[in-house]
This record gives C-alpha cells, sequence and structure tokens, in this order.
C-alpha cells in the first residue's frame, strides 16, 4: 500500500475517533461552539502514542481499514455534531440504510461460509460490479447525494489504488458501516423531515443571533 | 446548453467507472519444477536448527532455497504459543550447518511498521518467486485467536539478510480477519505465484491467492464451499493447467483432503476425502516425478506423535515410507512440516516437542531405495 493509502486508512480512524468523541460531547449537551475544539484535540490525542501504539493505531489494527462510505457517514456525523446543516449533510435515506445493511450481510455471510457463493471475489476483476456501481450512484443521486457521492469516492480510489486492497468491496463498505445503518434502519425518528430540518435551521438562527 | 447536475454527475460516474475498469487477468499458468535425473548416492542426515532462551517454545517453521544452495528457515518461537513475546526467527543453513536465529519481526516491529496495534505474531510462509525474490508472508493477531489471523507481507531482494517492512495485505471484508498462511507457493509461468492460504473463522476453507510478478494482490479464490473444516493446503502443480492441494482436515472424519483444479487454479474440484488418515495435523506435499509424490504428515489416528513420509502414485493412494519420529506418548508433538524439493535435494522443517525446529536432508536416490 502507498503511503497515500496508509494516510487515508489513519485518516479514517482518526475521524471515527473524532466522531466518538463528538457524540460524547453530543449527549452531555456541550455548547455547540466548544466543540470543534474539543474535537480537534481529541484528533490530536488519538494519533499521540502511548504504550505500545496509539489510540488510532489500536482502531486500525482491531477493526481494518474503513471503507470511503463509512469514512463519508463519519465525516457527515462530525459536520453535524460541530452544528453544520446542509443537504448533503443529512443522515441517509432508510432505503439507502437498508441496501447498504443488507449488502454488507451478505458479503459477511459469504465469506464466513454460510452462503453458498463468493460475494467478495467479485470485487476483484469487478466488470459486472462495477456496472451495478453506476446503475447504483446514478439512481441514488437525486435522492441521496452523499451516499452517491460517497460511492464515488470510493470507486476513484480503486481507480487510483488508493488503500491496500485490490478489491473494490473493500472501498465501498466494510462491517462497521452495519451499525449506523442499523440504528438509520431502525431510528423512529424521521431525520429528514422538513420540520426537523427547519427546527435545526432555526437552532441555528438563534445561536449565530448577536447578543 | 446547461448540463443538469444529475447528467453531469453521470457522465463523472460513469468515467471514473472506465477509469476503475480492469481486464480478468489470464488464467494462470503453472511453472513445473523439471525433474534432474542425477544419479548420487543415497543420503540421510538430521539436524536441529538452534534456539534462543528467550524462546524455548518453537513452532510451525517455514523453508526457502537461497541462490548459493543455503536455505533460510522461519518459524515462531516465545514462552509460549500465541503469547504477546512471540517473535518470528531465521537462522541459514550453509556448508551443512545452521546459524544461529536471529529475530526478525515481532508483534511491536510489525506494529510500528504498519501504524496498527499487533498483539500476536504466529504462522510464517517462505516463498521464492521465478525473479528470485523471497517473499515472507507470516499472520498477526490484534484481538482473538489465530482465526482472527490478518496475513502480512515482507520481502527481501538480498537472500533473507535484510527485510522490507511489513505490509498488511487486505482480503476479506470482515475487517480483514481470518486469512492465513502455512505453506509455500507455486510460481507461475507469468512471474507471479499461487500462494495456499485458509479462513478459519466460523468455518474453515482453503483459499488461493493470486500475485502478479511485482507481488502484488490480483486476486483470491475460495477452493471449497461444502466441507467446513479444511486448512492449510499444500499446494503442488500436476502441469501447466493442473494442480492439487491436500489440506489438513478438522472434522470429525479425519481423511486427508485432496482438491484439484484444471484451469490454473481459477475452479477448483469438490472435497475429496482420502483413506489417508489425517489426525487435524498440517501436511506438506511434494512432487518428485511425473508419478511419485512425498508427503510428510502425522501418519495415525490419534495425535502428533508419529511424523512419516509416505508417497504416491496418483496423489490419492498413500504408502508410508519411513517413520522420522515415533513415540508412544501422544503428548509428544512432531508435526508442522515444510517439504522443500530442490534438484535432486529434499529438505523437511518441522517441530520437535516444541522444544526446537528439527531439519531433515536427504535425497531423491534415498527415496526411491524405498521404493517397492
Amino acid at each position: 500500500m502507498s503511503e497515500v493509502g496508509d494516510l487515508l486508512s489513519i485518516s479514517g480512524h482518526v475521524l471515527l475517533v473524532v466522531y466518538l468523541a463528538g457524540g460524547l460531547l453530543a449527549l452531555f449537551r456541550v455548547p455547540l461552539k466548544w466543540r470543534p475544539l474539543l474535537m480537534l484535540g481529541t484528533a490530536w490525542l488519538g494519533i499521540v502514542p502511548f504504550g505500545r501504539t496509539s489510540l488510532v493505531g489500536l482502531s486500525r489494527g482491531v477493526l481494518g481499514d474503513l471503507s470511503l462510505s463509512m469514512q463519508a457517514l463519519l465525516l457527515i456525523g462530525v459536520f453535524r455534531i460541530v452544528g453544520m446543516r446542509h443537504p448533503l449533510l443529512r443522515p441517509w435515506r432508510r432505503d439507502a440504510a437498508f441496501g447498504m445493511f443488507l449488502v454488507e450481510t451478505a458479503l459477511i455471510l459469504s465469506t464466513l461460509g454460510i452462503l453458498p457463493f463468493d460475494l467478495y471475489g467479485l470485487g476483484y476483476a469487478p466488470q459486472t460490479l462495477l456496472i451495478v456501481l453506476l446503475a447504483t450512484m446514478v439512481g441514488m443521486w437525486r435522492a441521496e447525494p452523499a451516499c452517491a457521492l460517497a460511492l464515488l469516492a470510493g470507486c476513484l480510489a480503486f481507480a487510483v489504488g488508493g488503500m491496500a486492497s485490490p478489491n473494490l468491496w473493500d472501498y465501498l463498505i466494510d462491517p462497521l458501516i452495519l451499525a449506523p445503518c442499523f440504528l438509520r434502519i431502525f431510528s423512529f425518528r424521521n431525520a429528514d423531515s422538513p420540520q426537523r430540518i427547519a427546527a435545526v435551521d432555526l437552532q441555528r438562527e438563534h445561536l449565530a443571533a448577536p447578543g | 446548453m446547461q448540463l443538469s447536475p444529475h447528467i453531469a454527475f453521470a457522465i463523472v460516474a460513469a468515467m471514473t467507472v472506465m477509469l476503475a475498469w480492469r481486464p480478468t487477468p489470464p488464467p494462470a499458468k503453472f511453472v513445473v519444477p523439471p525433474t534432474p535425473v542425477v544419479a548420487v548416492k543415497p543420503q540421510f542426515e538430521t539436524a536441529f536448527i538452534g534456539t534462543v532462551p528467550e524462546a524455548p517454545v518453537v513452532h510451525s517453521a517455514t523453508l526457502a532455497p537461497l541462490k548459493d544452495g543455503g536455505r533460510v528457515a522461519v518459524w515462531f518461537g516465545g514462552s509460549k504459543e500465541a503469547a504477546v513475546d512471540v517473535q518470528l526467527y531465521q537462522a541459514f543453513y550453509r556448508d551443512g550447518a545452521w546459524t544461529s536465529p536471529k529475530a526478525i519481526f515481532s508483534p511491536l516491529s510489525v506494529s510500528s511498521a504498519e501504524y496498527r496495534f499487533v498483539r500476536r505474531i504466529g504462522n510464517a510462509a517462505l516463498h521464492r518467486d521465478v525473479r528470485g525474490r523471497l517473499h515472507l508472508f507470516f499472520v498477526t493477531c490484534a484481538v482473538g485467536g489465530w482465526s482472527t489471523s490478518i496475513l502480512n507481507h515482507a520481502t527481501s531482494d538480498d537472500e533473507a539478510a535484510t527485510w522490507s517492512n511489513p505490509r498488511q495485505f487486505v482480503v476479506s471484508p470482515l475487517i480483514n480477519l481470518s486469512t492465513l498462511a502455512r505453506q509455500p507457493g507455486v510460481n507461475l509461468q507469468d512471474g507471479g505465484f499461487l500462494l495456499p492460504v485458509y479462513h478459519e473463522l466460523a468455518y474453515r476453507y482453503p483459499e488461493m491467492l493470486r500475485f502478479d510478478r511485482k507481488g502484488q494482490l490480483l486476486s483470491k479464490v475460495r477452493t471449497e464451499w461444502t466441507y467446513r473444516d479444511a486448512l492449510q493446503p499444500s499446494l503442488v502443480p500436476l502441469d501447466a493447467d493442473r494442480a492439487a492441494i491436500w489440506c489438513r482436515n478438522m472434522g470429525p472424519n479425519q481423511r486427508l483432503i485432496y482438491q484439484e483444479t484444471n484451469d490454473g487454479g481459477r475452479t477448483w474440484t469438490p472435497i475429496e476425502g482420502l483413506a489417508q488418515v489425517n489426525p487435524d495435523a498440517s501436511v506438506a506435499v511434494a512432487r518428485l516425478k511425473e508419478d511419485l509424490f512425498l508427503m510428510c504428515h502425522n501418519a495415525t489416528p490419534r495425535m502428533r506423535e508419529v511424523l512419516a513420509l509416505s508417497w504416491s502414485k496418483d496423489g490419492k493412494t498413500w504408502k508410508e515410507m519411513h517413520r522420522l519420529e515415533e513415540n508412544t506418548d501422544i503428548k509428544i508433538e512432531f508435526s508442522y512440516p515444510t517439504l522443500l524439493v530442490e534438484g535432486e535435494t529434499i529438505d523437511v522443517v518441522y517441530t520437535w516437542k516444541r522444544d526446537a525446529i528439527k531439519h531433515v536432508r536427504f535425497n531423491r536416490s534415498w527415496v526411491e531405495e524405498r521404493l517397492p
């Protein structure tokens, strides 16, 4: 793997650490204005070695490299935690999350030997997979542009060999994505509703108002 | 004319897909080593590879030839298997003697080189490619047991005097867990090679990793779908298109597992349980000539207290020809053989009671002498 690939993998785990720290900050209702600084501090803490490795090194050793889709999800989460709002930063739609969940589950079952075919093997000379991916990306652009862009980034990284794997799947999806997809599928709160977006915008304006 | 964002995205996506397009590599063609016709005196000798005090327990040796006719062996050793102090050790065989072992990789050194946490280090497999470069594959774990292993790779262009920084191979979508190597690969005519590996998490099945001439991973093929207890394949080329694997059987039926490919490793025949017993132990197979296979294996159904050499004409029906080790105590272990055939000489290294790595060297004439 190239140094660029290492950097991409490490940045993914820095994002994960920052996102988890941001989640804690949001949970304890730390004011928005303090969050970016505290999250940057966590990023620094994440890469400082302690003992045999750093927090990022530990995360990378246990979880492996994160896919571009997962990194995009984490980035969206981080931006939302610091109070940014944009149509691209909305949580993914349930159907997109469900699709990701299904595909990843099939990949895992296939790899464990429970399904009688090697889905992962399709990612090595991935002509078929690329055609399906193109159709998926174009099809979901209007409804879910962030997800389409994440898949496009994964495809581009695969094209330039940006990660350690020669398999397209590793750029698009990884088991960690099951967690946010699961939460999104079974979340009863419709985060995409216009009312919610309006409420968030109102809150932003209130925060931005002088005095 | 203004392009709608949807059309613009579709064009960019199509161009990216075209950029990512990769042709399917042509079918692999195996390199089949020629059979030498040199009449020499039968030779059989044994030696122990030295140990170091910090590694009283050793296991899983692998062996590769050197350009000067010597050998390099790599194994893991430490206070006990899977302990955090286990390291990979290496020693050279030159002029009839083994050098003192030297630690080459530890969990800490791999962790630093790969910038990822590594807790344990284990099985290694050496391979020399057609260009003469040595490849060392070895497994590491961050959490859990061996079934959560990750495959690492280092190379040497100076006959194992130095090794490159190890790199992790991503070969599994399951946070890259559970790809292990045990036996060396087989060279391909395009300069690449095929490395037999196996998956061990939940179900155990053999896989083949195909590498190009630069040592870059091209693809992975799973050889088995139905049987869930086959692992540690030993790969032997039969001709340019055909090869066979013999696998350790972790299942209750204790039969040696056999599979064959007729298309360069793309597809494999269904698992065949041979009459030859396999007590859940690693085997090493080599082909000495067209109708003569040699196998080093644990020959009794009990445990690993007997290590034998057997021969076969077709790779399926085996006959024992010599016992390398034999003990009545089933707690005593002689195991994990690696066979290396180069020219007239045949080398075997294996775990001797977990106290040492033993080296046995013999030649084709010695084998021929023992055939009926």
